[in-house]
């Protein structure tokens, strides 16, 4: 017993053990002492974040803490299960994000979540889902990784169930989906027992060359489309996306904030990376297959993204677009690509985080998500406004924020293509040309949604929860950590890029330029060159002298507040005829040739394997059905067919 | 990096470019009005029309949100200022990595367009929301054949995207423009370049006689100052991008290449000018299938035979 305390209390297991044990206690007192529950988040998410950052600063990517512990190992039969943890650079980063997560989503939720039936469940499952979260990002051993997984896909059902109206038919498509890729990543790593070198107990740790996918054959290939199908359901890229935003419109925003928004993306892309990186070495056929499937997905969800009228909606459809720019950089294999690839997985985290906690006190103000009714919120949130206005900058990839930094990267690596090989120039300016405007897309949807909720008037004929909303110090907080972690990491994307990223990415696996990040620029060999802080100081000069230039004006210093210009029509304070509102701002695309049919194939679910395999699995189950009549003699005859088929099989199988 | 020299360069670059945007101005209007048997105004003019301005009163609607309406000219001003010092940079100084490359660039030159909508959507008037959408359907409507003719130079010149280097290669080895593809991809950049200027027959944003002015629509004083300042120097900043992307740029060390260069400069103003002094506006709707399913299948086209000639090793298609 002392030993199994011993182990779980030592330092690199620690966080994982507070969140899961904290968990357990506040599902213990969930219904009888919520408000505890929401204490005790807090306390739990801030002890384990100071723990994993207890363990990241002892890290030594030369020496990393690795421990061990066989479980059954005395038993007479020789089954043992081997639980491996391991600190590496790139998981440590998982874990100390997720734990950063989980503490912004504690306080926001502190009130968001406050009051409602299922608060102190809430809790619990936010806490598990750290723990799952963290176990996920130190595991050293595939098995381990599997658990922590599941329980983070276990928990994201619980929660997306915790929903208004038809919460469950999301949770339950979410469930499905993310349950079938864990199933194939379960799949995978018995896969690997089959391969040369492999072993089904799959050990990290070890110091040991990835295995070449060309060279492991078919087998090789189905292990990496495997993994490669969790990794993409997770982080959710096309085809496998639409269980975020069938989620997104019911589910709390907490949870779509934290696990949708931040935590799968990082788990997700930490997986890709490690099956791209660690594991196995893809061959070009699946480079070109993730790079294809990246830029599918930038532009197929940002489009419907941008025809969106919900704003939870709109937002996850760009938290499926946005995970194109990874997975289009993963799959470059450049180092440039990879390192952007990851960096853009940390800035997503945070600004989508942001976006989606935007849109919660959105609807706590006016009580809708839906953009055509919002508006008239810049002067009575402010603070809401600059957090939304500068994560919806960084989405859109606006210089200096850190959006900007990843795309940029992200675009280099795709432009290596066709530097390195001259044989496929077309492809990297294909995948460059869609990955850039798949950008201005995602700027046209983000102005829409600050002019609907922000500055357009608001409509007149609505009435609201709150005559005057004002900002709540748990909402705000939150928001305004997420948006300065966005001009940080965008004026100095060296803190991530130098010490966390480049060295994560084994120089052995990935080819082109070096990524040299100091504090005064981020330069990518002969390709290209970033200096954001000294180019937002020059801009910050810029403002200042603009100011100055706007005060020297002689008669500038009070500015004149006056009707503004109708053409000489006074409108009435009911009339709401002055007022455009945001949904007519994309009409003129939606009646295009090409544009308009994909948005309406869109909208009736073409894209989404869950409906097809809904329609043609009916059909499949209805056949089953009408086999079992329910005759006893039917059933035998069933099972003596099997056994013979099982005996001529076995039979030629040992005769040959 | 010296920080004193930094902001010598940007401010001589901002101010430099404001002057010559200014100048150019007068150009565009000069030409205009002789072309209309108008006399036109003294050079001077566009440069009274700003200190003018900034001698009015500075107005706001009740609708508006105040700083928002007010930073956004100053925003887009401002890194106007910074992409005109980079793009100076790369001009008189090719071997220098200075601040950003060319992605940064375009990306710097978007701000202004975005803050126009910022700025309009801000002011709370129906004009200036109509304007603003309009505003972005028209950049998303030439930023994908903008990038795709980038991209068509980026592949013929080295595949670097530092300025710089673009410039010098072309310098070694010849003006993109000298090749099947690199012409193709430069006409359809000068038409992405009259667009993003906003000017007829891509001005439907603004559409005086329409929307009136749509997102300038409640600008006044000063913050229409910043808004007509940051549009010369746009004025002065594309047909460089332009010239420095596919046209060589401009080589320091011989002397004939200052006139060439300055002969290539004058050609793509007077171009913008007769462009809109020929043509009538198109609507938004119009101007987007123009660009998405007129010039992008163009820039598709420029863009293969791009890919062919690279992968070929055809230098000239």
């Amino acid at each position: 017993m002392n030993e199994i305390l011993a182990f779980l209390f030592q330092p690199l297991l620690l966080p994982a053990t507070l969140a899961l044990l904290g968990g357990a206690v506040a599902f213990g007192i969930a219904r009888w002492w919520p408000v505890a529950c929401r204490v005790l988040a807090l306390g739990v998410t801030a002890a384990a974040l100071a723990a994993a950052i207890r363990i990241a600063a002892a890290h030594d990517p030369a020496a990393p803490t690795t421990v061990g512990w066989t479980w059954m190992e005395g038993l007479a039969f020789h089954l043992s299960l081997e639980v491996e943890l391991q600190a590496t650079t790139l998981g440590l980063l998982v874990a100390v994000g997720a734990a950063a997560f989980a503490l912004l989503i504690a306080v926001y939720s502190f009130v968001s979540q406050a009051g409602s039936r299922w608060e102190g469940r809430f809790h619990a499952y936010l806490l598990w889902t750290l723990g799952g979260a963290v176990v996920v990002g130190l595991a050293a051993n595939l098995f381990v990784l599997l658990v922590g997984w599941e329980i983070v896909t276990v928990m994201l059902f619980l929660l997306l169930n915790q929903g208004r109206g038809d919460a469950q038919a999301g949770a339950a498509k979410a469930f499905g989906m993310l349950g079938f890729a864990d199933a194939c990543l379960l799949l995978a790593v018995a896969l690997l027992a089959a391969l040369p070198g492999g072993s089904a107990n799959w050990s990290l740790a070890l110091a040991r060359a990835p295995i070449d996918v060309e060279a492991a054959g078919a087998a090789g290939y189905a292990a990496y489309a495997l993994i490669l199908v969790a990794a993409l359901a997770k982080a959710g890229a096309i085809p496998v996306h639409t269980w975020i935003p069938s989620a997104a419109r019911a589910a709390p925003t907490a949870v779509m904030a934290y696990l949708p928004a931040a935590l799968d993306k990082l788990l997700g892309i930490y997986l890709l990376a490690l099956v791209t990186l660690r594991i196995f070495t893809p061959s070009w056929t699946l480079q070109v297959v993730m790079m294809a499937i990246g830029a599918v997905t930038i532009l197929a969800a940002v489009v419907m993204a941008m025809m969106q009228h919900n704003l939870k909606r709109l937002l996850s459809f760009h938290a499926v677009s946005q995970v194109g720019y990874m997975v289009l950089g993963i799959g470059t294999g450049t180092l440039i690509g990879v390192v952007g690839g990851l960096f853009h997985m940390v800035n997503h985290a945070i600004y989508k985080c942001n976006l989606f906690l935007m849109s919660g006190t959105v609807h706590r103000a006016t009580g809708t998500d839906d953009v055509a009714e919002m508006g008239g919120l810049a002067r009575a949130l402010p603070v809401t406004f600059v957090c939304g206005l500068v994560s919806a900058a960084a989405i859109s990839g606006v210089p200096p924020f850190n959006g900007f930094v990843s795309k940029w990267l992200v675009y280099q690596g795709t432009l290596e293509l066709g530097r390195m090989d001259p044989s496929h120039p077309g492809l990297a300016i294909a995948l460059l040309v869609v990955a850039v405007f798949g950008s201005a897309l995602t700027l046209a949807s983000f102005v829409k949604v600050l002019y609907a909720a922000f500055l357009s008037p608001a409509p007149k004929d609505r009435p609201r929860p709150a005559a005057r909303p004002r900002e709540n110090f748990f909402l705000a907080a939150p928001m305004v950590v997420l948006a300065v972690a966005c001009v940080v990491l965008g004026l100095f994307p060296n803190v991530l890029l130098g010490p966390v990223l480049v060295p994560s990415v084994p120089a052995a696996v990935v080819v082109g330029e070096p990524l040299v990040a100091t504090t005064e620029a981020v330069t990518t060999g002969a390709l290209g060159i970033w200096s954001a802080g000294p180019a937002t100081v020059l801009i910050l000069v810029g403002v200042l002298g603009g100011l100055a230039f706007l005060w020297v004006s002689s008669r500038a210093r009070s500015v004149r507040v006056v009707r503004p210009f109708l053409a000489g029509e006074v409108p009435s304070p009911t009339d709401d005829r002055f007022r455009v509102p945001s949904t007519h701002f994309y009409e003129t695309i939606r009646q295009l040739p090409l544009l308009g049919g994909w948005v309406w194939h869109g909208e009736r679910q073409a894209m989404d394997l869950y409906h097809w395999s809904a329609r043609h699995g009916h059909t499949f189950v209805e056949m089953l059905r009408s086999w079992h009549t329910g005759l006893l003699s039917l059933y035998v005859a069933w099972c003596l067919l099997g056994l013979t088929v099982t005996l001529v099989y076995l039979l030629i199988h040992v005769g040959s | 990096m010296n920080i004193g020299l930094l902001l010598l360069v940007f401010l001589a670059a901002a101010l430099g470019t404001q002057a010559l945007g200014l100048a150019l101005r007068w150009v565009d209007r000069k030409v205009t009005a002789r072309v209309q048997y108008r006399v036109g105004p003294p050079f001077f003019q566009p440069v009274f029309d700003v200190l003018k301005l900034m001698g009015k009163e500075n107005l706001m609607p009740a609708t508006a949100v105040g700083t928002g309406f007010l930073l956004a000219p100053v925003v887009a001003l401002a890194s106007t200022g910074v992409a005109a010092a980079i793009l100076w940079a790369a001009v008189f100084q090719p071997t220098a990595t200075f601040l950003g490359d060319l992605i940064v660039v375009v990306y710097l030159l978007t701000i202004p367009a975005t803050m126009t909508i910022l700025g309009g959507a801000a002011s709370g008037n129906p004009h200036a929301a109509v304007g603003a959408s309009r505003e972005m359907k028209l950049l998303l409507g030439y930023e994908l054949p903008l990038v795709l003719a980038i991209l068509v130079a980026v592949a013929h010149n080295g595949w670097t995207l530092k300025l710089g280097d673009l410039a010098t290669f072309q310098q070694m080895h010849g003006s993109t423009v000298l090749s099947f593809s690199g012409l193709l991809a430069f006409l359809v950049a000068i038409l992405c370049m009259h667009a993003k200027l906003g000017q007829v027959p891509f001005d439907v944003a603004e559409a005086e006689c329409e929307i009136m002015s749509g997102v300038y629509v409640e600008y006044s004083g000063p913050s229409l100052a910043c808004w007509h300042l940051t549009r010369a120097m746009l004025l002065a900043l594309l047909p460089l991008l332009l010239i420095v992307v596919f046209w060589g740029g401009l080589d320091t060390s011989v002397w004939w290449d200052w006139p060439a260069f300055l002969a290539k400069y004058v050609l793509l103003v007077a171009l913008v000018t007769v462009l809109r002094n020929t043509n009538p506006r198109l609507r938004i709707d119009q101007t987007v299938k123009f660009f998405w399913f007129v010039l992008t299948p163009v820039a598709i086209v420029a863009a293969a035979l791009a890919a062919i000639g690279v992968s070929e090793n055809l230098s000239w298609l």
